[in-house]
């Protein structure tokens, strides 16, 4: 019985993700982005998501603020001046919304990018990817795979960097000069690119031994098409006609240069807005009502 | 059939000759026959269903995400039906006992884990011939008994030939039927195990180190009349005879000096994981080889790099009374960034002079010029223990030093821990015990995040069942306890 999102079919999993990540990507409306980043969290709590406040703090904010800093150092259009740190350096309300807009789709897309490296493992893939892409597939699993990995290899070549000849006297570390941390840090990124090229021979060599390249591979799913990927299929086909009617009408078009200027709200960029929220909000009620099904049949027992 | 040699003198280059898909570029001359077929005239479908490979590091063989899919990858490529591939992935994963791991993503498994889920991924295509390139040379103890006694399961109730390449043959020989002995390339011996081995023995043949120290001493002592497999039949040849054990003092003049002190250590990697060391206090004098036992996961390695400065305890206080440490991490692959060996060792050496005597010591010369991912594991780890060497620093830390390296490096490695250790102290964490009992001065017992300890070795190899040599066990029966192959009198041995 699938009492979640991601135990439905690959293809419909897919379907949603396409869609959310790219209407969202596209959209330059702050209600849109509003809608799905309000979404991915709430998705992200029903799914008790481990880590996903740190991985917030650690990942996300940081990067918003980067992007931040660096649209409003070299962006100055617009003519609603919030303040002037110096003579023609302007911070203007545009360019501050237009920032607002960016953050709240990257933080968005980030987080949708995440529920699906969860839900799609390399069974779903590899069932996406059959036949003539399965060699296409198969990077993007192996890739999934060696990100973090090649993350924990780097920490632990940096300690090995520092372990091999430890000074205690005058060695605090704190007092390295930039010169030796610039060569620490390019040992680390020379020690890590060898040995990714090493373990990947490794991986192809196993690949090869168990007959990768033979022809007309099967592969093992006990996917099934229910009833339910019927039904989320067909709403998300229609979703998508909706959108891309309110994309052509031009709904999610705001204009942030010179002024901050919206579309007119009428019944299509209302229809717009309401389609969208649904899209993002589908995979969180099927979840919720799985939870509320689970309880249900345990207090039967 | 198990295929030993010293480092680098081909093994794996022969191992994977005997797979087409995965052989080393290069010219082959004569043939290789698998069963009546030259293997090159082969399917590519037929060499993947009949003939598996197993190979060193059980990490980079795995391609997928969870266990199931890593068994049913091989049968997908030989095109089997779903249901065919379900019935082979429960056969195969009940017989080597891996049921609760089926559904587990492989990352989160550990290497042993690694290793069997690997073994199981080959098992499940039913091969006739499976080959294994040092299977349990990164595994602990545990897991490395485990992983050989499915091994031997699969050959001795499935009837599939096992070609194993190993350097270090405790343990082992007994699962063996025949041994083939490699040298630079050559064929050095090769047939039933016990008349290689004596032959070993007879030739007074270099490769006769390698051997279990409980062996070696029963040749020696029966002139090559009694030959071993396991600890059990050198238990029953040596209790029949009477032992005379040599007075053995190789421990270094007692040094007041601390060399480093810990106080009420607390250490763990983040705020929700358990402590790893716990109230941990201890006292290690300079000058001396400190032996850091423990079961695997114990926190030795953490440890060594509490000790080095690398972690910080978050709290207690570390009293390091010496000016430079140098650490042998357990995965020798993180020290290397450089393009050849020679760059490795200049990097880490201070003159010319020192870097050619680390070559001729280690016995690098021969790769020299090479990346030091193309050399062999064990001549990767002689390079590591070169650099470590070259740095001359007042504490050595080495985590796992002899890991895949054979027993004739492992002996030289002795030899040298002993010339260089003046005045300098040595930390090591292992789970080679014939080389602790032939470095430890003083050992420690690490525990639930405590040190045990101290013990002299002779005490603490003589008490213990599993933290002590083979040899040790041997030779128990005898009345006679013999910790290393040194501690023994062999009357009037000439051949």
């Amino acid at each position: 019985m699938k009492l979640r999102f991601k135990e439905y079919h690959p293809l419909c999993d897919a379907f949603f993700y396409i869609l959310c990540i790219v209407f969202t990507a596209i959209s330059r409306h702050p209600l849109t982005m509003v809608i799905s980043l309000c979404a991915s969290i709430l998705f992200h709590i029903i799914n008790r998501t481990e880590k996903m406040f740190s991985f917030f703090l650690k990942v996300i904010l940081p990067i918003i603020l980067i992007t931040t800093f660096i649209n409003l150092l070299f962006n100055h259009y617009g003519v609603t001046v919030l303040f002037s740190l110096r003579p023609g350096f302007n911070v203007t309300l545009e360019v501050v919304m237009q920032d607002i807009l960016l953050c709240l789709c990257f933080a968005s897309i980030t987080l949708w990018f995440k529920a699906f490296s969860d839900s799609m493992g390399f069974r779903k893939l590899s069932f996406l990817f059959s036949g003539w892409l399965s060699s296409i597939g198969m990077i993007l699993v192996l890739a999934m795979r060696f990100i973090p990995a090649y993350i924990s290899h780097a920490l632990l070549i940096g300690s090995s960097v520092r372990g091999e000849y430890m000074v205690y006297r005058a060695g605090d570390k704190s007092k390295r000069s930039l010169k030796e941390r610039f060569h620490e840090g390019s040992s680390i990124l020379a020690s890590l690119f060898d040995w990714s090229l090493e373990s990947s021979i490794e991986t192809a060599d196993s690949l090869n031994s168990r007959g990768f390249s033979l022809k007309g591979r099967t592969i093992y799913h006990d996917y099934s098409w229910t009833f339910r990927e019927t039904i989320c299929s067909i709403s998300f086909t229609l979703i998508l006609v909706l959108q891309i009617i309110s994309l052509i009408h031009g709904s999610f078009d705001v204009r942030y240069n010179p002024v901050i200027k919206f579309p007119v709200t009428d019944v299509v960029s209302v229809s717009g807005f309401i389609s969208f929220g649904v899209l993002v909000l589908i995979p969180s009620l099927i979840d919720a009502a799985g939870a509320i099904k689970w309880k249900r049949l345990m207090s039967r027992l | 059939m198990l295929v030993t040699g010293p480092n680098g003198s081909g093994k794996s280059t022969l191992l994977r000759m005997l797979k087409p898909q995965i052989s080393p570029a290069g010219e082959l001359k004569g043939s290789i026959t698998f069963g009546e077929t030259d293997i090159r005239s082969m399917s590519m479908e037929e060499q993947v269903s009949r003939i598996g490979f197993i190979s060193q590091d059980p990490i980079n063989q795995i391609v997928t995400d969870t266990v199931e899919e890593e068994m049913a990858f091989g049968l997908e490529s030989l095109r089997m039906s779903h249901d065919s591939i379900s019935v082979r992935i429960a056969e195969t994963s009940a017989f080597l006992g891996i049921e609760e791991l089926l559904h587990k993503r492989c990352l989160e498994l550990s290497g042993g884990e690694l290793q069997l889920v690997n073994l199981a991924s080959v098992m499940v295509m039913r091969p006739e011939l499976l080959i294994l390139d040092e299977p349990v040379t990164q595994l602990d103890p545990l897991s490395s008994e485990r992983f050989m006694a499915a091994l031997e399961r699969i050959n001795r109730e499935l009837g599939t030939t096992v070609i194993m390449a190993e350097h270090n043959l405790s343990g082992l020989l007994r699962a063996a039927d025949r041994l083939l002995v490699l040298e630079d390339g050559s064929l050095k011996g090769y047939g039933e195990v016990r008349e290689v081995v004596t032959s070993l023995y007879r030739d007074d043949a270099s490769l006769f180190a390698a051997l279990p120290a409980y062996v070696r001493c029963c040749l020696r002592l029966s002139k090559g009349g009694i030959c071993p497999k396991d600890v059990r039949e050198a238990a029953r040849y040596l209790s029949g005879i009477e032992l005379r054990t040599a007075v053995v003092d190789n421990k270094p003049a007692a040094d007041t000096h601390v060399s480093v002190r810990g106080s009420h250590l607390y250490m763990r990697y983040t705020r929700d994981s358990e402590d790893i060391l716990k109230d941990l206090s201890f006292e290690f004098p300079a000058g001396r080889t400190i032996a850091v036992f423990g079961i695997n996961g114990s926190g030795k390695s953490t440890l060594l790099r509490t000790i080095s400065g690398i972690l910080k305890p978050y709290y207690g206080r570390l009293d390091v009374r010496v000016d430079t440490s140098s650490l042998l991490p357990q995965d020798n692959s993180t020290l290397f960034s450089k393009e050849t060996v020679r760059d490795e060792l200049n990097a880490s050496g201070s003159s010319d002079r020192t870097v050619t005597d680390a070559a001729e010591l280690f016995d690098l010369n021969d790769v020299l010029s090479r990346h030091p991912f193309d050399i062999s594991s064990g001549e990767r780890q002689r390079v590591a223990l070169a650099k470590i060497w070259l740095r001359n620093s007042d504490m050595i830390l080495m985590d796992e030093p002899t890991r895949s390296l054979d027993n004739t490096f492992r002996k030289k490695l002795t030899g040298l821990i002993r010339e260089r250790k003046t005045g300098k102290t040595v930390i090591i964490a292992s789970h080679d015990m014939e080389f602790m009992a032939d470095n430890a001065d003083i050992c420690y017992f690490l525990h639930d995040g405590k040190l045990i300890g101290p013990y002299d070795p002779d005490a603490f190899f003589g008490e213990n069942r599993y933290f002590t040599t083979g040899l040790s066990i041997a030779s128990s029966r005898a009345g006679c306890r013999l910790i290393r192959e040194d501690d023994l009198v062999i009357p009037d041995e000439t051949l």
